[in-house]
């Protein structure tokens, strides 16, 4: 509304300002207040209440019904009025109530990457004396989910969030809130949980640059696109970490069991991904080395990472990929 | 930072029929005055409601909605043929509202639903305030709120009935204290505006003027007039139980009127005040309503409260009509606050003014009596003598034509206590004694439990007032000459071989007489019914104070209020400790100490294990730095979950276990050492 009235030149300038100044004051005081953890137990200095707005209409209702109470002298229209005031404030309490020693933990959502929606798993624990009930709780700009939550029991929900940024997955405020039980009050909290989970940079896949050999000379695009260029050394017992690709799926077809096919991998099929051989900003960069660790990884060579600041030797294996894609995700933040 | 969830806040289905029953039940106390066409439109719309919800009709259009509004509007209009009563304005109301009820479709049109009925509910306790509905109101209240509840929970798997039921009750209970103080101390305000609005419903009683017959019709319903308690707690002798209402001073041929000429009003607190005195009576009465300006009190009476004045024919009267039930104190002076020796010139005229003509036969005699020098006095002792002898007092008069009191005195004689009144005025009248008629109630029905008197409408009763120089106004009831039953025992004794008291209704009081055990309860019932309206319905300004005299010394409107604003800083700072001191106990758990303690070890042994992480992720932590302790820690898990997620909860047997097992592997830890465990990076 105040938006509207005021000239074009004011709503870019200073009142924009003005609002990030305060949004930032804001945050910084809930941070202080609501710090973030990866539990948070709900208590009088996390829980915000207010009327809503059915609250407000009550307060108009039991004007209304005072001033007939008055009018009329009727006893029994003060009483009922009385009674409905008292139930009020009885409600703020209650709804304040419904909130305090709810319990948030975050548990760990598999890794992803960039642009990617991440389901976010939330336990929420009641006390043994207190229930929860109509909580409603999501990230701001996502779709709400209702809850109860009874007496001694926990409830797990994931939660919907899409992550832009690389790095650990910082899902910003979480808005907890509740009108139980009448509807006049609104207790809510704003909690920030913390997660172990990573966002890895959004993949890109093309412009391949690859650096091979442990010599460090430079290899442009895939000069090998199958394994079947390699020198086939003989079928050995399936590993965890073994590539799909080299799982030899006609002996699983003949009921052999899973069998991988071990390949004489060491020469030629070793390579650096190194991002001083592309150019690009750093997102950019990470990005490409992001999708060049999945595709190596797939064609089951032995690669090496390096970063500035860090270099991950060549080898192949689920652990290795893992390393690799952390470093991509968390190169460049505070650590 | 006060961004709300965009919460997709539907009506939800098990709420709907909340919200249908609770209004409907809000309709109730209306039962006796809302025309059967709002009963009829009541039940389409919930009829069509319940078929909107099996889905068999669709929600109404926006024609459909406006042409129903103006149906309903037109059509209660219609039936009140406009005119603007309490009555047509409620009717109206609840049509309105039930069209709401028709109309909503999201959570918030349940609030507006809810409130609505909530206030038919209060405005239902302007008809209806008996201790039955005040109960229901309290059951009307559980019901609104329970909606409030259903409303909030939505369509949930929860058991939904006992969770309802479980909060309603609880903040009904809870807000009782507050309810009690504001209900006790807020100060009772005089009406911020008069209302025109009020109930037309006819009430039975007294009217302003009276022909003959008036009363005997009265005298057929059991209503309840008025009831009062005396300060001694003691029953005054009937015979001095003569209720004042109206003078009846005007005759016009048929009727005797209260024609309010030549009286003045000495308001409460116009400094003419009432002088108290040992010798007087007094007395406390709680009259329903009347819609009338005129109280009831007994002889020599004077004005005690603010709003009510004493007139100079011995009379209280109101300044404002008594639309509802009211409480007032009188008294009855021992002695009259003054006693003219002569009658004003005006006033006598007054009440000796008669019509020209018409009762030939009694005007005959009168003058032949006074002719023959009876002085007359003499002659009105000779009337009263003539009603001892040969009159009958009955509830079944003949009617009477021209000349009714001709016809009465001289043919019929048979009469209720409305003819011989008149006569007898009549006759004092043409005697040259200025004399008046005076309506109201005698006698009464005590109840010995509480100790009150319940004066009905068949206690209706007119009698006769002489003037007599040097001693003012003199009772005399000639119904007293007649019958002294009706005096002494009351019309039903008086009645009894007549058998015509209250014989149209159809538990006859004689008949409730002999079934003993019923005519007790039925003044226990009673009994019941005065307690409510002495200490609920007529609970006001000056009982206020009484209350307040009763334990401060000094008692004002000021401090009335700061005992409110104390009263609600107490229950805050009661809720405030509530909120603070229920916060999470700082005394850590057995459990929480030791897993606490485990958590160091592990540090020690340089596992980056946060103090708030869950359990499980520690532990699978653990198992990974120290492989030879897998299945140790294995039964710890076990064992948390056990007393954490059991379903039947945790016992102290699974605490005990968890404890040990907890202890067992501080012990393992501290003897052995972590594999080296290498983060990715």
């Amino acid at each position: 509304m105040l938006q509207r009235l005021m000239p074009e030149s004011w709503r870019n300038g200073w009142y924009q300002d003005c609002k990030k100044y305060l949004k930032l004051r804001g945050q910084r005081w809930l941070d202080k207040r609501i710090p973030g953890t990866r539990r948070q137990q709900l208590g009088h200095r996390s829980i915000f209440i207010l009327p809503t707005r059915a609250g407000l209409l009550f307060a108009v209702m039991l004007l209304i019904m005072l001033v007939t109470a008055i009018n009329y002298q009727s006893s029994l229209i003060y009483g009922l009025t009385f009674w409905l005031f008292s139930i009020g404030l009885s409600a703020m309490y209650l709804t304040f109530r419904n909130l305090k020693g709810l319990i948030l933990i975050s548990r760990e959502a598999p890794d992803g990457y960039a642009g990617q929606v991440f389901e976010i798993p939330l336990q929420l624990q009641a006390g043994n004396k207190r229930e929860h009930l109509g909580l409603w709780l999501g990230y701001p700009d996502n779709p709400p989910r209702p809850l109860h939550v009874q007496r001694g029991q926990f409830e797990t929900l994931q939660l919907s969030y899409r992550s832009q940024r690389r790095g650990k997955l910082q899902p910003g405020r979480l808005l907890l809130e509740s009108r139980f039980p009448l509807g006049l009050f609104r207790a809510w909290s704003w909690i920030r949980l913390d997660f172990h989970t990573l966002v890895y940079p959004k993949p890109i896949h093309d412009s391949l640059r690859l650096a091979g050999g442990s010599d460090g000379g430079e290899l442009i695009g895939a000069t090998r696109q199958t394994s079947g260029d390699q020198d086939f050394r003989g079928l050995r017992q399936y590993q965890p970490g073994d590539s799909m690709r080299q799982i030899a799926w006609k002996q699983l077809a003949r009921g052999k069991g899973l069998v991988t096919k071990d390949f004489d991998s060491d020469d030629g099929a070793s390579c650096w991904l190194d991002w001083a051989n592309i150019s690009g900003d750093a997102e950019t960069r990470l990005s490409i080395l992001c999708g060049a660790v999945l595709d190596v990884h797939q064609k089951g060579w032995e690669y090496g990472l390096r970063l500035p600041g860090v270099e991950i030797k060549p080898t192949h294996s689920e652990a290795h990929m893992k390393a690799c894609l952390t470093a991509l995700a968390v190169w460049g933040e505070a650590s | 930072m006060s961004a709300s969830l965009k919460q997709p806040l539907g009506l939800p289905r098990a709420a709907l029929l909340w919200l249908l029953g609770s209004s409907l039940a809000a309709l109730l106390p209306h039962y006796s005055h809302l025309p059967i066409l709002v009963w009829v439109i009541a039940a389409a719309i919930v009829g069509w409601r319940w078929l909107m919800f099996r889905g068999v009709l669709p929600y109404p259009g926006k024609i459909t909605k406006v042409l129903a509004v103006t149906a309903v509007a037109g059509a209660v209009v219609a039936g009140f043929s406009g005119r603007y009563t309490l009555e047509s304005a409620t009717a109206f109301f609840v049509a309105m509202s039930l069209l709401k009820l028709l109309e909503m479709r999201n959570q918030r049109d349940g609030f507006v639903v809810v409130f609505l009925a909530a206030f038919l509910l209060a405005v239902g306790f302007l008809f209806e305030q008996g201790i039955g509905w005040g109960l229901f109101g309290i059951v009307e209240l559980w019901l609104l709120l329970a909606t409030l509840v259903a409303l909030q929970l939505g369509s949930s798997q929860l058991p939904m009935f006992a969770v309802i039921h479980r909060h309603t009750n609880r903040l009904m209970l809870v807000s009782l204290p507050v309810m009690l103080v504001f209900y006790l101390f807020f100060p009772r305000l005089a009406p911020l505006w008069t209302f025109n609005l009020q109930a037309e419903k006819a009430k039975t009683g007294l009217s302003e003027t009276m022909s003959p017959g008036d009363i005997a019709s009265l005298s057929q319903s059991g209503e309840l007039a008025f009831r009062v308690t005396f300060d001694s707690g003691q029953q005054l002798p009937r015979q001095q139980l003569y209720w004042r209402a109206m003078v009846l001073d005007e005759y016009d041929g048929r009727r005797w009127s209260f024609s309010r000429r030549g009286r003045d009003v000495d308001w409460f607190g116009s400094g003419n005040d009432y002088q108290p005195s040992d010798a007087d009576t007094g007395y406390e009465i709680i009259q329903e309503a009347t819609s009338e300006r005129w109280l009831f009190s007994l002889r020599n009476g004077a004005a005690l409260e603010q709003g009510i004045g004493y007139t100079s024919t011995d009379l209280l009267v109101s300044r404002l009509p008594v639309y509802q039930r009211k409480r007032y104190r009188s008294v009855a002076r021992a002695t009259a606050a003054s006693t003219p020796a002569y009658l004003p010139l005006s006033q006598r005229q007054f009440n000796l003014q008669l019509p020209e003509s018409g009762n030939p036969r009694l005007r005959q005699w009168v003058r032949e009596q006074l002719a023959a020098g009876t002085p007359p006095e003499q002659l009105m002792n000779s009337l009263l003598e003539r009603f001892r002898q040969s009159f009958v007092y009955t509830l079944k008069p003949p009617v009477l034509g021209a000349d009714d009191i001709d016809q009465f005195l001289f043919d019929s004689q048979r009469g209720f206590c409305a003819h011989y009144a008149g006569a007898f005025v009549y006759t004092a009248r043409l005697a040259g004694i200025p004399a008046r008629v005076v309506a109201g109630y005698q006698g009464g029905q005590w109840n010995s439990t509480e100790n009150y008197l319940s004066v009905r409408q068949y206690d209706a009763h007119a009698w006769a007032e002489l003037w007599r120089d040097g001693q003012g106004w003199v009772r005399v009831d000639p119904t007293a000459a007649v019958s002294p039953a009706r005096i002494e025992l009351g019309l039903e004794e008086a009645m009894r071989e007549e058998g015509s008291f209250m014989e149209d209704s159809l538990i006859k009081p004689a008949q409730l007489r002999q079934l003993g055990w019923l005519y007790e309860l039925s003044m226990k019932v009673d009994s019941i019914n005065y307690l409510w309206q002495r200490w609920v319905l007529s609970y006001d300004k000056s009982r206020q104070q009484q209350l307040l005299q009763s334990f401060m010394t000094r008692s004002s409107f000021m401090d009335m209020v700061w005992w409110l604003i104390a009263a609600v800083l107490a229950a805050f700072a009661v809720m405030t400790l509530l909120m603070v001191l229920r916060a999470p106990s700082q005394k850590q758990s057995r459990i929480k100490q030791q897993w606490e303690k485990l958590l160091l070890l592990a540090r020690h042994a340089g596992i980056n294990a946060e103090s708030g992480a869950s359990p499980l992720s520690v532990i699978a932590q653990l198992q990974q730095s120290y492989p030879d302790l897998k299945t140790e820690l294995a039964v710890l898990q076990r064992r948390f979950d056990q007393h954490l997620y059991a379903p039947d909860g945790a016992t102290a047997d699974t605490e005990r276990q968890l404890l040990l097992q907890l202890k067992l592997c501080q012990l393992l830890i501290k003897r052995s050492k972590p594999v080296q465990f290498e983060p990715a990076v």
